[in-house]
């Protein structure tokens, strides 16, 4: 050991001290996605951070406008890329909005079971990678281990693992298969006790209530300024969930309650999130044990009829219904003139659709309202005074995805 | 379905109208959802009396919309505001000249609408003016058109222009003519 | 039992710096069992022993960029599991990665922090464009998204899919593994990717953003100053 040296340090005030400029991604482990922050450094402590968006801009907008409305469902799956079948539910609901169309029961309660693996997949890895950030490996390979439980079932259900690109306008693509509801039924015994393992190793974890108490507290008034939805506004506090205000695909038949917040801090969206999992596995138990027969694909009126794929079988078989096919799916129809929006209740927040149609097969103007753009935009306002360790907690848990944030 | 077309309130719609006469439209009802037209220059008031007296204090949504190269007003800019406690949405619309477009911005209102507004100027060059940093958002800043306006391209023009492509084969974004196969819907025939 | 010198020089150009001989003894090749007739017996199991470690310990640099990245993610996890390869240790640090792995849409933004990326990356290393989008631009044929990382990075490897199965990104990793296993690092100084640098061969196609990375702009630059004057 060298002779131990004093030093003298300047700790002064009125001392200016630089700044440190930092720049944190788009290439990060921990920026779950190629988002970029600056962060202006004083030692530790941030004292300013912008971040910089748009290194996943894929022009979406612009390409719905020149494809069908048909064509723009496997668009959909790449929006929230953790959860591709809310993305494809919102997507079609939005567009039976605008055409008057409605889906009938069945499809509706596939939707609602569709949505719920959905949350819980998505909120699994959020979970895994905000642990893994912080240094707790385990729960990332455990919820990877669940995820690949809800990638067979989704494997069944549609053939992708998971860009699914399942429902159609007028319902869903095809039927479940005749063992799906085993499986599911399986999958939904075994689940809230994975939970409560994932909960033993963290909610009460020393080290875990350290890193994520008291840190990036988000207020009310903050959280309604910058369009905060999801677990990210509820976790202020704010009970809002688009399933219980406006709800679609027959959730009103669904008992569930709605885990909200007290003091918008790491902690209160991470316990949100766990919640909500719990909720899920519920929603998900109703929807299995009430599923009505029917079909998936309404196919009632003549109106309806035009706008819809026919039965699959029949398109192989007869020549009027393959040339029906080719038509819907690719010049797809036309829509009433007019404008919607139709925003669903996304494991992320509220994915909105504002489309426009001026009468045609295609959209005039497609507006996807991504919640993770409102959700980051937050960070410029939270993260100056935490230290830069805080600044992984924080964006774990925003947990955001940049595939809806710059579409 | 019923859900799907109640969640707009006329009657809000219409005491925003109501405390606004000269400067808004009476609000445009479809599918149930709740539009109303707004002059430029009062969106922010428009918007403020929304938030504090009528309750619509959720930021939702702020974008652009080109109604195409002949049209005039061109431009519209959507705002969406959401009510809490009533569970009701809210449209304001203003639309702008295809020339020139400018918009007073929305910041002061909510503080939200920042990104939303850089995202329409970078999109349509929408300038939105009183905004603290409008510069583009999405995409590199180097880019120099507005993507989203009706006459470009999807494929991207100059140097962001996609090269042509055969089905299979080589790809060199340096040779000549080449097939395109695959039109998109209404597009022009191979 | 004959005895061979091997001289290796850098290149043609005399100085000094670029010499280097190596003197190995090599004895005649005990039969004719078809192993690297070059080179001998022994610079064969080195340049076997430097293959066999380094493509079993193939460090991963996910470039996770969209939704390819959360198909990567499930290869690494336990059902799939690539440590089985030796290829667990993603390191997020160019500095120390092997093969850099293109998951997701590459944007004109993202392409110059990839390029960077990839150009702080040490040798031996080397590329591989997973997904449609990294591989061709995918069904995004926009403004924004470059068509294909090969328009600005030498690619060893494409996998397709959208995404690709995890099972298809080990197949690749197997690929990549016996790819190295026929490099010779040690006799013929050959290891790592061995694609032309598409900013050297094919400077008109790179995106534009790309053209503000200094270190292609350098590269550029060299290439045109090598390059023998029009009559």
């Amino acid at each position: 050991m060298s002779d131990a040296r004093t030093l003298d340090v300047e700790v002064g005030d009125d001392r200016h001290s630089e700044s440190m400029l930092i720049n944190m991604g788009p290439q990060h482990p921990s920026t779950h996605g190629v988002l970029r922050l600056v962060l202006e450094l004083d030692g530790e402590v941030v004292v300013k951070a912008e971040p910089v968006v748009g290194y996943l801009h894929r022009g979406k907008e612009k390409i719905g406008e020149s494809l069908s409305w048909h064509q723009f469902i496997p668009y959909t799956d790449r929006l929230d890329y953790l959860a591709p079948l809310a993305n494809n539910v919102a997507y079609a609901v939005a567009c039976e909005k605008l055409m008057g169309i409605a889906a009938p029961p069945r499809a509706e309660a596939i939707r609602v079971i569709c949505c719920e693996l959905a949350r819980i997949s998505a909120h699994l890895l959020g979970l895994g990678a905000y642990a893994m950030d912080l240094g707790a490996m385990t729960i990332f390979l455990w919820t990877f281990r669940e995820r690949e439980q809800i990638y067979s079932l989704i494997e069944r259900i549609c053939g992708a693992r998971f860009t699914t690109s399942y429902t159609r306008i007028g319902g869903l693509e095809r039927d479940l298969p005749s063992d799906f509801a085993a499986l599911l039924d399986a999958f939904v015994r075994e689940f809230p006790g994975r939970v409560d393992e994932y909960e033993s190793l963290l909610t009460r974890n020393k080290i875990w209530l350290r890193r994520t108490q008291g840190i990036g507290v988000i207020s009310r008034e903050r959280a309604l300024q910058f369009g905060l939805t999801g677990p990210n506004l509820r976790g202020s506090g704010v009970e809002h969930d688009l399933r219980k205000a406006h709800p679609y695909c027959g959730y009103e038949q669904y008992e569930f309650d709605v885990p909200v917040g007290t003091t918008g801090d790491c902690y209160d969206r991470y316990m949100v999130r766990i919640l909500e999992m719990r909720e899920s596995a519920r929603i998900l138990r109703q929807a299995l044990d009430t599923l009505p027969s029917g079909p998936v694909i309404n196919r009632e009126s003549d109106a309806v009829l035009k706008s819809v794929l026919p039965q699959k079988e029949k398109v192989l078989t007869n020549m009027e219904a393959l040339i029906h096919q080719f038509m819907v799916a690719t010049d797809s129809v036309n829509a009433p003139l007019g404008e919607v929006y139709f925003s669903a209740e996304n494991p992320k927040g509220e994915l909105g659709f504002f489309l426009r149609s001026d009468g045609g097969l295609k959209a005039d103007r497609l507006r996807i309202r991504g919640p993770s753009f409102a959700n980051l935009q937050v960070l410029g306002e939270i993260l100056p005074g935490h230290m830069v360790a805080d600044v992984m907690a924080i964006l774990g848990s925003i947990d955001f995805v940049m595939g809806e944030c710059d579409r | 379905m019923s859900s799907l077309t109640d969640q707009g309130d006329p009657a809000a719609g219409a005491a925003l109208h109501a405390a606004f006469p000269e400067v808004t439209s009476a609000p445009v009802v479809w599918r149930g959802d709740v539009t109303l037209q707004v002059q430029p220059a009062h969106e922010a008031a428009v918007a403020r009396h929304a938030r504090d007296s009528l309750g619509y204090e959720l930021f939702i949504d702020r974008f652009g919309a080109d109604r195409g190269e002949d049209a005039e007003p061109r431009f519209d800019v959507i705002t969406i505001l959401y009510n809490l406690q009533a569970r009701r949405r809210l449209h304001l619309c203003t639309t702008l000249p295809g020339l020139d477009p400018q918009c007073p911005t929305l910041v002061g209102v909510f503080r939200g609408a920042d990104w939303f507004e850089r995202e329409a100027f970078d999109m349509y060059g929408v300038r939105f003016t009183g905004h603290p940093d409008l510069r583009r958002i999405l995409m590199p800043e180097i880019f120099p058109d507005f993507p989203l306006r009706k006459e470009y391209p999807v494929e991207g023009l100059g140097a962001f222009a996609a090269p042509r492509r055969a089905i299979g084969g080589n790809v060199d974004g340096t040779d000549g003519q080449v097939a395109i196969i695959g039109r998109a819907p209404g597009g022009p025939a191979p | 039992m004959s005895q061979a010198r091997l001289e290796r020089m850098d290149d043609g150009s005399g100085g000094g710096a670029g010499r280097r001989t190596a003197e190995i003894v090599v004895p005649e090749p005990q039969s004719a069992t078809g192993l690297n007739d070059e080179g001998g017996f022994f610079v064969t199991r080195v340049d076997a022993l430097v293959d066999w470690g380094r493509k079993n310990s193939l460090w991963p640099l996910p470039l996770g960029l969209s939704c390819c990245a959360i198909e990567f993610m499930a290869t690494a996890s336990s059902k799939f599991d690539m440590a089985r390869f030796g290829a667990e240790v993603a390191r997020f640090s160019p500095r120390q990665a092997d093969v850099l792995i293109v998951a997701g849409t590459c944007t004109y933004k993202m392409a110059e922090a990839s390029r960077r990326v990839y150009d702080q990356m040490a040798e031996p290393k080397w590329v591989i464009s997973m997904g449609a989008c990294a591989s061709s631009g995918g069904m995004y044929r926009s403004y924004s998204v470059v068509q294909g990382i090969d328009t600005f990075l030498p690619v060893d490897f494409y996998i397709s899919g959208c995404p690709p199965r995890p099972e298809n990104v080990l197949n690749c990793l197997m690929k990549l593994q016996q790819k190295i296993s026929r490099e010779r690092p040690v006799s013929a100084g050959e290891g790592g990717t061995d694609r032309p640098d598409p900013a050297q061969v094919r400077p008109a196609s790179l995106p534009p953003t790309v053209l503000q990375n200094a270190g292609v702009r350098d590269a550029l630059a060299r290439a045109a100053a090598e390059r023998p004057p029009r009559p």
